[in-house]
């Protein structure tokens, strides 16, 4: 749900609350005011009655008013009443209904008798203004509030705008892409300050990347040339020729070990060149002749093992990508599907329209096939490969925007990758 | 013949020294660029090993300096870098041949060779040894006189044995000469052994002694001392 659904929601029903809560308080207010002010008036009323009692010696004429109201009953007992106010309801006649009524009690104390005068009131009229009033009020309320958020719908997706381009921003974000993210200055505080805050954290972390970069680079130069000190000493050491087999054993497993070394460092000097744009010439290749090229290269070594091999070129496919990576990426296709290729197996490398296919035979992946692009990961029949050709494969297709794709066919036992261009 | 080597890394420069003075060539060094560059004007050298990186300079200076007045000097460039414009910028300056570091010495040997015999011996660049003799140009290998068919893999073999005759050559050297970057050393061994099998069979059949010796599984040989 939306932040601004959210909030709506929570508003709405807080306003809701509020105007009920509100409608009731105001509607207590009003008639407790107009209890009070009823009250008085009846007091007034009653001043008025207890002067005319007093002052009056001929009481019939008030006695006959026309409403019996106020209502004057001559009482025996010397004790004076208080005022007591209470409520009763009394037969409106045009209402017809009964109608809430406030009604005064109180002695009056004339030269010749005591009078207990009761006045009344009635306030149904003043009820019935005090629910209007609070019901209108707390309607109005709610109307305004809904109001309030329609106008907020209206402009949320004018004032949100750029926080939405901001997550654009951060979704499109790589790591490895030359040109940095721009992050612009916002009019809204917090999203200039989000804003802000995004521009300096990438910057710091394309920083440190780069950094990271150099020096995987710059370390596989320099451990280059010890490489190769230890290689022309081991070679010098053996080449005297007058060594004990066993010596000469010791020091063929160190050498091979120091090509693997020198092996795995170049390629990872590829790997980190790759990733830092180096081969950033690219021209038009034509993959027909560099496929036919690099099949005829390790025609010999599938021939070793009894590899057939069919191919299934179509002539003049092109593609615009640099040349020696193309030559790596089809070329460590080819050599997987050779040294992982059943003795006697076949080969298949079929290249068509915006699509290039090698499968080989051979048994189901020992790993899970998404580990299979991974860095270091490894054919446990084959410890001595660097298992990084794969890594590399993907890096050069991400560098082109290729896809690729294995699959494992276990009727037909092959192996597959796809490279769509 | 004399060979200048440059190379600012003092154990490899001996290595390398002592590996090509086995081979019979005179060897002088130089660590640095200036001293490098005072050796070349001084002497006259038939062959010059170069590292490109030096502390005080960039081997191309060299190169382009020594081009101006003795063009008749070998030059085969060694570089940690391995990088295409270098490459192509040391052969454009008149460099013979490339290598990238870490090298095997057998390797810098085969290709100072070459690069010898296409200077010094043209017309007729022959390479012989006892009764083999080829002729690089055509790719042609004779044993007494009796054309011997090789494919390019077994001629590459045996040209790099030759150049290389009496020592002991390990497979990794063998396959990084046959086939470069392209193949892993994992897959070349007995890929590698295929291939010496079947030359060894081609010259024995024209009447060769075996001259390929299995080296305590160390490696392979070529030599007519048993």
């Amino acid at each position: 749900m939306k932040l601004l659904s959210k909030t709506a929601i929570y508003l709405f029903l807080a306003s809701f609350l509020m105007a009920i809560l509100g409608v009731f308080t105001l509607q207590e207010f009003i008639h407790k005011s107009t209890m009070h002010e009823i009250d008085e008036l009846l007091i007034s009323h009653f001043k008025k009655v207890e002067k005319k009692i007093k002052n009056t010696a001929n009481l019939s004429f008030i006695i006959g008013d026309l409403d019996d109201n106020p209502h004057l009953q001559g009482i025996e007992n010397q004790t004076i009443v208080n005022p007591i106010f209470s409520d009763t309801t009394e037969f409106d006649l045009r209402e017809n209904a009964m109608v809430r009524t406030r009604v005064l009690k109180a002695t009056v104390q004339s030269k010749s008798q005591n009078y207990l005068v009761t006045i009344t009131q009635s306030y149904e009229e003043f009820e019935e203004i005090s629910a209007k009033l609070s019901w209108g009020l707390g309607l109005y309320f709610l109307g305004f509030s809904l109001l309030l958020l329609m106008i907020n719908f209206l402009i949320y997706r004018q004032l949100w705008k750029p926080f939405h381009e901001i997550i654009n921003h951060l979704r499109n974000y790589q790591l490895n892409k030359s040109t940095p993210t721009i992050f612009k200055k916002e009019t809204t505080e917090e999203f200039n300050l989000l804003s802000q805050t995004l521009a300096q954290m990438t910057e710091r972390i394309s920083k440190q990347f780069t950094f990271q970069k150099e020096f995987t680079e710059n370390a596989s130069h320099e451990i280059q040339t010890p490489i190769a000190v230890i290689s022309a000493n081991l070679e010098l050491l053996l080449g005297s020729g007058n060594l004990p087999e066993k010596e000469a054993y010791y020091i063929q497993k160190s050498m091979d070990s120091l090509q693997k070394l020198s092996q795995l460092n170049k390629s990872l000097l590829l790997l980190t060149k790759i990733e830092n744009n180096q081969f950033s010439e690219t021209e038009v290749v034509n993959l027909s002749i560099l496929v036919r090229n690099l099949l005829e290269i390790y025609k010999a070594f599938a021939d070793h093992r009894n590899i057939k091999i069919f191919q299934e070129i179509q002539a003049d496919q092109t593609l615009e990508i640099n040349p020696i990576l193309a030559e790596i990426l089809i070329g460590n296709l080819l050599k997987n599907a050779i040294r992982y290729n059943k003795n006697g197996g076949d080969l298949t490398c079929i290249l068509k329209e915006k699509q290039l296919i090698i499968s080989n035979k051979g048994d189901r992946l020992p790993f899970s096939a998404t580990q299979l692009f991974n860095r270091f990961i490894k054919h446990p029949n084959n410890q001595e490969a660097t298992g990084l050709g794969l890594a590399i494969v993907k890096q050069i297709a991400e560098q082109y925007g290729l896809k690729i794709t294995y699959q494992f066919e276990d009727m037909k036992q092959e192996h597959t990758f796809i490279v769509t261009m | 013949m004399k060979i200048l080597v440059i190379e600012d890394e003092p154990s490899l420069l001996l290595s390398m020294q002592q590996y090509l003075e086995e081979e019979g060539y005179l060897v002088s060094t130089a660590n640095t660029f200036r001293t490098a560059i005072e050796k070349v004007n001084d002497y006259d050298y038939d062959c010059l090993v170069i590292d490109i990186t030096l502390p005080d300079g960039s081997g191309f200076d060299i190169i382009e300096e020594l081009k101006q007045e003795k063009a008749n000097i070998g030059i085969v460039i060694v570089s940690a870098k391995n990088s295409l414009d270098d490459r192509l910028k040391g052969l454009d300056l008149g460099a013979d041949d490339y290598l990238t570091k870490p090298f095997h010495l057998a390797e810098l040997n085969a290709r100072i060779k070459s690069v010898l015999r296409r200077r010094f011996f043209e017309g007729n660049p022959k390479i012989t040894f006892q009764e083999i003799s080829i002729s690089p140009e055509n790719q042609n290998v004779f044993v007494q006189d009796e054309l011997v068919e090789l494919t390019r893999k077994e001629y590459e073999l045996l040209v790099f044995f030759i150049s290389n005759k009496h020592r002991i050559l390990s497979k990794s050297a063998i396959a990084e000469h046959l086939w470069g970057d392209s193949m892993d050393l994992a897959d070349s061994h007995d890929f590698i052994y295929t291939h010496i099998k079947n030359l060894r069979k081609k010259l024995i059949e024209k009447g060769c002694p075996d001259y390929v010796k299995t080296r305590y599984g160390a490696g392979y040989s070529f030599s007519e001392k048993t």
